[in-house]
């Protein structure tokens, strides 16, 4: 008995130290192979979640990038624009989404456990800095098991189009919202807002102030039916904690229901229209 | 608890050192067994222990009775009967009231009677199916001799709700599992050994095998008549492989488990997929199932030994009975009736070949005839996992005919990942198909054993699909 114990405890720690020696590689050969490096031409960002990667059709643009990617949340895109900044200094202004939900009331249990604040551990932990791994400190089972899971898969740096493809990127759809079938029920809401995502998204703040980079929050056009959630919430949320940033709000912007992919997102006839009163009204090449 | 937790990761070397720690006291280790296995299932709904309790206390004092009548020179059949009854009202109320209800209202309506069936709409208690037919196989043993009655109600209970194999089998049977926990185990170190090697091989087949090939399947079924035939045709060998890496995966680690506990529980898979005809499939598949209905049901019936029409009806009726047996849809049924009728040829013509040995025998590769032979099973084997798979038979039908139809569909080829470790699962069990388990192998060196053991655990964590539940759990 002791001795099956003994052997058993033995390979279980060499099986942990397996798993930390490749992590440890995993995590170098990511932060040295990726490269945050933007054609010389851009200097404008868009980033955020879903609303801005369907809305925004970067292919308009020559001096813009749209990379935004569903439901991601402020803590990736500080991650990401800090890397961003660093290897393209050039870059002057950025559009970060900021919707309804992002804001959102009692929005703790929608950003955590096997949701949303834990979708992208799995690319973004080779760039956590000790601050991200404390908001997975409730949850290390989940965070640990994501990163494990993603051990072997270093093959997304190695392979340069898969690696910029998960980070973000302009979603085109062709899909067309069926207006009759799309569920309007009022959310019920009420309570705090998530205090990681609001810690994040004045980090993302500063990070442009530091860097003189024009920060506008975007919020792209969405049906009648985004009102299931606290709209009143919302705007107080953004004029108590964030009004010393210009909100560029499209929210109720005229589309016809053939313009979109669902109450939320815009699908390609949208885009091509939103981003051109975009690049007219920003006067963006 | 699913075994591929992490609640099962704490709880197993818990209740390990907890039980060798009072193996001096037999009466203590069956206690902890049954206090482990209420904890095993309560896990998922408490309230339902009190329906295995049920189950359990009647199976346990119809035996007491049996025998009591049998000393005084009645043959106890009543009680049997009625203990057997009751037992199956239980599973039949939970599994097949709203069913066959339902399925009744239909056949009515087909005749332009409307009627308004009841249904009861009750949650159905993981693995009932398994220890319903557990208890069953006591009570017919001891009623026909076969086993001694047992006076002691945890050892008992432990037989009955032994966590490894309580959900989702081996189907024990009394006269093999009750008399290992009616004396003392011993710790046996290459039975554990053993024991740990099988579980490591079923977590493999189930986290990396199966849910890798259900992330593929599901996607598949959900919108197959967009999907290329090919798509479709390599799905449903996928699912061959998701069903039986998630089943016998779990069979393994149920095994494995045992063998920890000190208690042999029986094999319940055997390489069933190099089989060369499909009698010998079902010698190979979901083994503890398919010897009960031989020896509760088919046997009893009369067997193969009183001529052709009554084996071809005594073969229906296992068949009928093992595909309700899995779910209460038409779709078992058709399944269960499906491979009734791939008997029919050898039945009818009387020449049914009996492979005894194991293919390709010593030979690395099989011969031609062999390989032909295990190809044309397996397709027809696939073939019937399609309707398994289905929700329903109009899913199925129109499954099929996509499969023929959509030709000249083209999209891509789905899950190379899932066909990579379906593959590897195939090459790892082809070379050890003579052993109990793949990972009954003995390598000298032990730098390369450890290096396996570390790999498999490795790709366990790492490549598994996303968690699904066992299959076998809904029956």
């Amino acid at each position: 008995m002791k001795l099956y114990l003994r052997k058993l405890a033995l390979i279980s720690l060499l099986l942990v130290v397996l798993l930390a020696v490749l992590a440890f590689a995993s995590r170098a050969v990511v932060v040295r192979g990726c490269s945050w490096k933007l054609p010389e031409r851009v200097h404008v960002l868009f980033l955020g979640a879903s609303h801005v990667e369907y809305a925004v059709d970067d292919s308009m643009m020559a001096s813009a990038v749209n990379w935004a990617r569903g439901s991601e949340r402020y803590a990736y895109t500080y991650i990401k624009l800090s890397h961003l900044l660093e290897d393209n200094p050039r870059i002057d202004t950025v559009f970060l989404e900021l919707a309804p939900t992002d804001l959102w009331a009692d929005a703790d249990d929608k950003y955590h456990k096997e949701n949303e604040q834990s979708f992208y551990v799995a690319n973004y932990w080779p760039f956590f800095s000790l601050a991200e791994w404390r908001i997975f400190a409730g949850e290390p089972l989940q965070a640990g098991r994501v990163v494990v899971a993603n051990l072997l898969q270093a093959d997304n740096v190695l392979r340069h189009d898969k690696w910029w493809k998960k980070m973000g990127g302009h979603e085109n759809t062709f899909e067309e919202m069926d207006a009759a079938a799309a569920k309007w029920e009022p959310a019920e809401s009420l309570g705090h807002g998530n205090a990681v995502n609001y810690g994040y998204l004045r980090k993302i703040v500063r990070l442009c102030e530091k860097r003189g980079v024009k920060l506008y929050f975007l919020e792209t056009p969405t049906s009648h039916m985004e009102r299931i959630y606290d709209i009143a919430y919302f705007r107080d949320a953004y004029r108590k904690n964030f009004s010393d940033v210009e909100f560029v709000d499209y929210s109720d912007w005229p589309m016809a229901d053939d313009e979109r992919k669902d109450p939320h997102h815009l699908n390609h006839r949208g885009a091509v229209r939103f981003t051109r009163e975009i690049m007219e009204r920003f006067h963006i090449r | 608890m699913l075994f591929n937790s992490f609640e099962y990761l704490v709880f197993l070397p818990l209740v390990f050192c907890l039980y060798w720690f009072v193996s001096d006291r037999l009466k203590w280790q069956n206690a902890l067994t049954v206090a482990a296995s209420c904890v095993f299932y309560g896990w998922w709904d408490f309230r339902f222990l009190f329906l295995i309790a049920f189950t359990s206390l009647c199976s346990f004092f119809s035996g007491i009775l049996i025998e009591r009548e049998k000393a005084g020179g009645r043959s106890g059949t009543g009680i049997a009967v009625a203990n057997v009854a009751v037992n199956l009202l239980v599973l039949g109320v939970f599994k097949y009231f709203d069913f066959f209800a339902e399925s009744l209202a239909a056949a009515f309506s087909a005749f332009g009677v409307e009627l308004h069936p009841v249904t009861l709409k009750l949650i159905l208690p993981v693995g009932i199916s398994f220890y319903t037919f557990q208890a069953l196989s006591y009570t017919i043993d001891v009623h026909r001799g076969k086993l001694a009655a047992t006076r002691d109600p945890v050892s008992f209970f432990a037989f009955i709700c032994f966590f490894p194999q309580l959900v989702a089998g081996p189907i024990e049977r009394a006269t093999n599992l009750l008399p290992q926990f009616q004396k003392k185990r011993v710790f046996d170190y290459a039975t554990a050994v053993d024991g740990t090697k099988q579980i490591l091989w079923g977590l493999f087949k189930k986290m990396v095998v199966a849910d890798n090939c259900a992330d593929v399947v599901d996607k598949v079924w959900l919108g197959y008549p967009q999907h290329s035939s090919w798509t479709l045709a390599i799905a449903a060998i996928l699912f061959a492989f998701q069903i039986y890496g998630d089943f016998s995966g779990y069979s393994d680690i149920a095994i494995g488990t045992g063998k920890l506990f000190g208690i042999r529980l029986m094999r319940n898979f055997d390489s069933p997929y190099f089989s060369r005809s499909v009698s010998e499939f079902w010698k190979r598949w979901h083994i503890s199932l398919n010897t009960w209905f031989v020896d509760y049901v088919y046997i009893p019936l009369g067997g193969s030994r009183e001529g052709r029409w009554k084996t071809l009806r005594n073969t229906f009726a296992i068949f009928l009975l093992s595909g309700l047996w899995h779910g209460a849809n038409w779709t078992y049924v058709l399944w269960g009736l499906y491979h009734a009728a791939l008997f029919l040829p050898s039945t009818l013509s009387g020449k049914r070949v009996k492979y005894a040995d194991v293919v390709a025998g010593d030979s690395f590769l099989p011969s031609f005839r062999e390989s032909f032979r295990m190809l044309s099973t397996f397709a027809l084997v696939c073939f019937g996992w399609i309707v398994f798979r289905a929700g329903s038979l109009a899913d199925f039908a129109g499954y099929v005919s996509c499969m023929f139809a959509n030709a000249g569909v083209g999209d891509a080829l789905p899950g190379r990942k899932a066909v990579f470790f379906a593959l590897v699962l195939v090459a790892v069990e082809w070379v050890n198909r003579k052993r109990e388990h793949a990972f009954a192998f003995h390598v000298r060196r032990v730098w390369l054993r450890w290096g396996i053991y570390l790999v498999t655990a490795l790709l366990c964590l790492s490549q598994a699909g996303k968690q699904v539940q066992f299959i076998y759990f809904q029956f």
